[in-house]
């Protein structure tokens, strides 16, 4: 909602109506104080105002969401437009509801200005919109004139009305608007004479009374001419008439630019400081909440009805709108003026990122209002449309769109480059669909052709071609996947095609270096795909279930976990269920490794809870998994219903279904059958070299369960197979029955792989952060209550070594150093019993177990990372900040608060901690997404609750947000905290109480 | 991800300011993946060679007697015969030993380049390197065949 005039007079009779209903719709002709008044109940209201003004040009119940969205996004509103992204492809009512439903706890108001320029489509919307708000939330409507179908909520009583009789200004308000607004010298006969003249018209009471103060004249000095509109035009003419003639012409021209800043005005015009000339002769300005500014409408009005635009000002306008950023605003103008062959090669010319902001919906508004003339002349419009159209529901209108851009290149193609862009969109589609062959031979042919300015195409190319090799596991074809995405991503790196470059890094790191069984390789290609679009939070999340599979896949549980949490937490906000899904899909196969079959199956049921497209997609898949791991859990009966429920779904994963079916029968089914099925899949060019020791590992077992001697050879190639990737103990942690079962036989044969891994424990973890735990290759440890636990958490406190003195010192510290010693030696037997090899003493030392981690030190090494990067101010700290406050799930031992060892590095791990938070913060607050910067602040309030700086930093992302209530509570607590420490009230809590309760003191109701 | 490396022996001075490849250079193009092969030939067009391809290490050394490279471009990796074999082959025979070679490393390797020189490579790229210092290094060498 756009700022308050300076001059503003508060209507407290109007504010009061539109307070008192849910629904208002406001109607009257320009200049009658529509949007001052919205602007002021919007003040009043204290909730966020997500305000948009529709164009002349028309808007339709597509774009209407859209704009909603992206008004959210302008004030900060990031959980509520990233929700409307994901439900856009829920069509504009879905998109609508989910508006709703993500301010369900929250007031709202929504505020559509020039309601008369809505197509009826959008008219029904947003009458169902009316019937559909919920406590809290209002919605105003704004026009000049309103169509038919909203009287039906005059009608039926759902909406209060409000028109030019209404709005047009009282006598009293006409001499209080002058008398305190502008501070002029009225008597209420000068009042009266004004009101006389102008009918109560805002815009002309204003403009007389600014005139009269910028002169130093009485009001209405000039003479008053009879009827509003002439009165208005000599008004204009008074102001304009202290201007010199090239700066009125200026003026003229700026009038047909929707917004206004001060290099758009001068780019269009040629004068500069022209906005501050028009402030200094009393024309008003109105400036939005968006850095923008706008001719009053009814001076605008006038303006433009009396000069027309000359096409250089648009033109230039529209590229200085394109340089700041808004090709939309651009095409906007340049189509409204009549440039649309401008227009069309403006919105050829963008960026596929420029594209990718703009978005499906408010591009293809835009195209749509182009001649076909100029779309068969710029067709590139139509492959920036193809490229947004990703969610499955958009791929007919996809496909429509390329075939389209080919009909109108004509063969030869008038563009070839176009053309190539094309075909490498049609190359992308063919790999998808699963014709590998057709799609890498388009886009070989396509690549040849292409000439060496043609860079991105041939990335996309490149890309296309990765991602077909990596459907085959071969090494060759890993090998030409892994050339081709990296020479794909290099090109997106220098081309600054950020969002491109993360999912080419996602299936170089997942499909490439993963499948190859390249653990740390795929996890750091993952991590740069997650840095490099910081500000993608959709995005970010659907890569992090990718994360933690790679990281499960060896046993790093921890990690995993951590990605997962970071994932659900942005998919909660969201509303992805696609991805709730994912991270319960994911925890199921870890829960199934780590022998919990309850657990799996009852993560199986979430994930399937959170059904929806995916499961179109991928359901198959997932029904495999599900009867996989269940198998593998023990749970063999449930298994057999999932493996049967699978094979129905398996109309693009029968590759995934055999998989399950052969580990299966290897395991619990017919040895026979087991060996055949195990041997095919192994055949298999879609089968991951990472697995290749499973394959071998579960025939040994079948050949084992029918007497066959080739089970310890086979045996033995599992164990070597697992030991090359550099994870030996890996058939423990995944199939661990299977490898206890078959490693008796690979002992027989004296091999030493054998032998070490007999001796072999999992590796343990230490957890300390928001509470204490032990586990040993992903299983709880039970370390019993009382001085043993205590060790454990001294030990790993200390960093996983301490002496023993030190130890006995701190445990004990009244003990004599003899007794010390004999209570460490009882404890550390007890512990062993208990627990096994937590904790081990070398000579005079205590130590964690080898292999041994700590979520301490893993948080501290992220820690130190992300503020080195931070340091050289590279984006990619926020990355790495987020992963280390993902691990950081509370205070060091929160349940030992006076033990003094723990005292220090707790309060150093905190100070880390709040020290990644801030960082988050001012990164999220630097990209708008205001949401996430109060979230920050808020974890960090309650780390720091004495710390008044992020009180304030928070109050101030609230009053941006239009979120007053809360900002006010916020600065509640600030103000007691500040108390409750006994210090004067900083200046800048005072200035924000100021603004958050001190507004109705700067201008006086009527 | 590692960054492109380009190794181009002492005394190869990489040419400023061209508007066009040495006169009549012949660039042949050994790589077993289409797209790369490709790839890379889209560029040495452009920047005015003359380029031929070969899909295998041993259709480069047939093709080495009729095309006459000035020099060929070689993928470390391919399958039968390697970038590296079929470099020392060239250079080892009087009659191609003239022609000047670019290995091309897979992104994964780490590389020894202590032999190279004795292996008849001139100059070393790292997948995924940049078109523009393939076209330098290659022009480099051409211009001292």
């Amino acid at each position: 909602m756009g700022e308050l005039p300076a001059y503003h007079l508060k209507r407290p009779r109007l504010t009061d109506r539109v307070g008192r209903a849910s629904a208002c719709v406001i109607v009257g002709g320009a200049g009658y104080g529509k949007s001052v008044l919205a602007a002021e109940s919007c003040e009043e209201f204290g909730t966020p105002a997500i305000s948009t003004s529709l164009e002349t040009g028309g808007v339709s119940a597509a774009m209407l969401p859209h704009r909603l969205r992206s008004a959210a996004a302008r004030v900060g509103l990031s959980d509520l437009a990233a929700r409307m992204d994901h439900a856009a492809a829920a069509g504009p009512a879905g998109a609508l509801d989910a508006m709703l439903e993500a301010l369900c706890d929250q007031g709202a108001v929504f505020v559509i200005d020039e309601i008369q320029n809505a197509e009826p489509a959008a008219v029904s919307l947003l009458t169902r919109l009316a019937g559909l708000l919920g406590r809290g939330q209002r919605l105003l409507l704004l026009g000049r004139h309103v169509a038919p179908e909203l009287e039906r909520l005059r009608l039926d009583g759902s909406a209060d009305w409000l028109d030019t009789t209404d709005l047009a200004m009282s006598v009293e308000e006409v001499a209080a608007l002058c008398r305190d607004g502008f501070g002029l010298a009225v008597t209420d006969a000068d009042a009266h004479r004004l009101w006389s003249a102008t009918d109560g018209w805002a815009a002309a009471v204003v403009l007389a009374a600014s005139a009269a103060r910028s002169a130093g004249r009485p009001l209405l000095a000039g003479g008053v001419l009879s009827g509003s509109a002439g009165l208005l035009a000599g008004l204009v003419d008074q102001i304009l008439g202290g201007l010199p003639g090239s700066l009125v012409a200026a003026v003229g021209q700026a009038a047909h630019l929707p917004l206004l800043d001060d290099p758009v005005a001068e780019a269009a015009t040629g004068v500069p400081g022209l906005l501050g000339e028009i402030s200094r002769v009393g024309l008003p300005l109105q400036a939005g909440d968006d850095g923008w500014s706008r001719l009053a409408g009814p001076v605008q009005d006038l303006l433009t009805a009396r000069t027309s635009a000359e096409p250089g000002t648009l033109l230039r306008a529209a590229g200085a709108y394109a340089r700041r950023g808004r090709p939309d605003l651009a095409a906007e103008l340049l189509i409204g003026a009549g440039h649309t062959a401008e227009a069309g090669a403006l919105l050829a010319a963008m960026t596929p990122q420029q594209a990718e902001r703009l978005g499906l919906d408010e591009l293809a508004g835009l195209v749509d209002r182009l001649p076909p003339a100029v779309i068969a002349r710029h067709p590139r419009v139509l492959v920036h449309i193809a490229r947004e159209c990703e969610p499955p529901a958009a791929l007919h209108r996809r496909a429509r769109a390329l075939e389209q851009a080919l009909e109108l290149l004509g063969e030869p193609p008038a563009d070839p480059a176009v053309a190539r862009e094309v075909h490498a969109e049609l190359a992308r589609d063919l790999v998808r669909d699963n014709e590998q062959a057709a799609g890498e031979e388009l886009a070989v042919r396509v690549l040849a052709q292409t000439g060496p300015a043609e860079q991105q195409t041939q990335a996309r190319l490149l890309d296309t071609l990765g991602r077909a090799a990596a459907r085959t596991k071969d090494d060759q074809h890993l090998g030409f996947a892994e050339e081709r995405l990296a020479m794909a991503a290099r090109s997106y790196r220098a081309l600054g095609l950020w969002s491109w470059l993360s999912y080419t890094l996602l299936i170089l790191g997942f499909w490439v270096h993963f499948d190859r069984g390249a653990i740390d390789q795929a996890v750091s290609c993952i991590d740069e795909a997650l840095a490099v679009i910081p500000d993608r939070r959709q995005q970010r999340s659907v890569i992090l279930t990718f994360r933690a599979e790679v990281l499960d896949s060896v046993g790093r549980y921890d990690e995993a976990a951590a990605s997962l949490e970071e994932a659900e937490a942005i998919a909660r906000v969201i509303g992805d269920v696609r991805v709730r899904a994912y991270v319960a899909w994911e925890r199921a196969r870890a829960l199934s490794q780590q022998g919990d079959a309850a657990a799996t199956l009852a993560s199986i049921h979430a994930a399937e809870s959170f059904r929806s497209d995916w499961f179109d997609g991928c359901g198959g898949e997932f029904l495999a998994d599900a009867a996989d791991w269940l198998d593998r859990a023990g749970y063999h009966d449930v298994a057999l219903q999932y493996l049967d429920r699978a094979q129905e779904h398996s109309e693009y994963e029968g590759f995934e279904v055999e998989r399950a079916r052969a580990m299966m029968l290897a395991r619990s089914g017919d040895p026979e059958a087991a060996e055949r099925h195990l041997v095919e899949l192994a055949a298999s060019p879609l089968f991951e070299p990472v697995e290749r020791w499973r394959i071998q590992l579960l025939r040994a077992l079948a050949a084992h369960r029918r007497g066959d001697p080739r089970a310890a050879g086979l045996a033995t190639e599992a164990l070597e197979l697992a030991a090359r990737l550099g994870y030996p103990a890996l058939p423990f942690l995944k199939e661990r029955s299977a490898a206890e079962r078959v490693l008796g036989l690979v002992t027989a044969t004296g091999h030493p792989l054998a032998a070490a891994l007999e001796g072999m424990t999992f590796p343990v973890s230490v957890t300390l952060l928001g509470g204490f735990g032990v586990t040993r290759g992903g299983r709880a440890v039970d370390v019993p209550p009382g001085q043993g636990r205590q060790l454990v958490k001294l030990v790993a406190t200390a960093g996983g070594r301490i002496s023993a003195e030190a130890a006995t010192e701190a445990l004990w510290p009244e003990a004599e150093p003899e007794v010390g010693a004999n209570r460490l030696r009882t404890v550390l037997n007890r512990l062993r019993e208990s627990a096994g090899d937590v904790v081990v003493r070398e000579d005079r030392q205590l130590r964690l177990a080898p292999d041994a981690t700590t979520d301490v030190h893993s948080f501290e090494a992220d820690a130190r990372r992300a503020l080195a990067l931070a340091g050289q101010r590279s984006l990619e700290a926020v990355s790495a900040a987020r992963a280390a406050l993902a691990r950081y799930h509370g205070d060091l031992l929160p349940d030992d608060p006076y033990e003094p060892w723990a005292e220090l590095p707790r309060e150093q791990l905190r100070r880390n901690a709040l020290a990644l938070l801030d960082l988050c913060a001012g990164f999220a607050a630097s990209t708008e997404d205001l949401d996430e910067a109060v979230r920050c602040l808020e974890r960090a309030i309650e780390m720091a609750p004495d710390e008044e700086e992020r009180y304030l930093a928070a109050a101030r992302h609230l009053i941006t947000q239009g979120r007053r209530g809360a900002a006010r509570g916020i600065l509640d607590r600030a103000r007691a905290v500040v108390a409750d420490l006994g210090v004067e009230p900083p200046a800048a809590l005072r200035e924000l109480e100021q603004r958050v309760r001190g507004r109705d003191a700067s201008v006086t109701p009527v | 991800m590692r960054s492109a490396r380009t190794r181009v022996r002492p005394g190869f001075r990489l040419l400023e300011g061209r508007s066009q490849a040495p006169s009549a250079a012949r660039v042949l193009i050994a790589d077993d993946d289409a797209a790369i092969r490709e790839f890379i030939a889209v560029h040495l067009r452009a920047a005015g060679f003359e380029v031929t391809v070969a899909a295998d290490g041993w259709q480069a050394l047939e093709m080495v007697a009729t095309v006459r490279p000035h020099v060929v471009t070689l993928d470390a990796g391919m399958p039968g015969l390697s970038g590296r074999q079929v470099a020392s082959i060239l250079r080892s025979d009087p009659a191609t030993s003239s022609i000047r070679t670019v290995l091309l490393w897979p992104a994964r390797t780490e590389h020894d380049h202590a032999g190279d020189a004795a292996d008849g490579i001139d100059a070393c790229l790292t997948k995924p390197f940049d078109p523009g210092e393939l076209i330098a290094a290659v022009w480099g060498l051409a211009g001292t065949r």
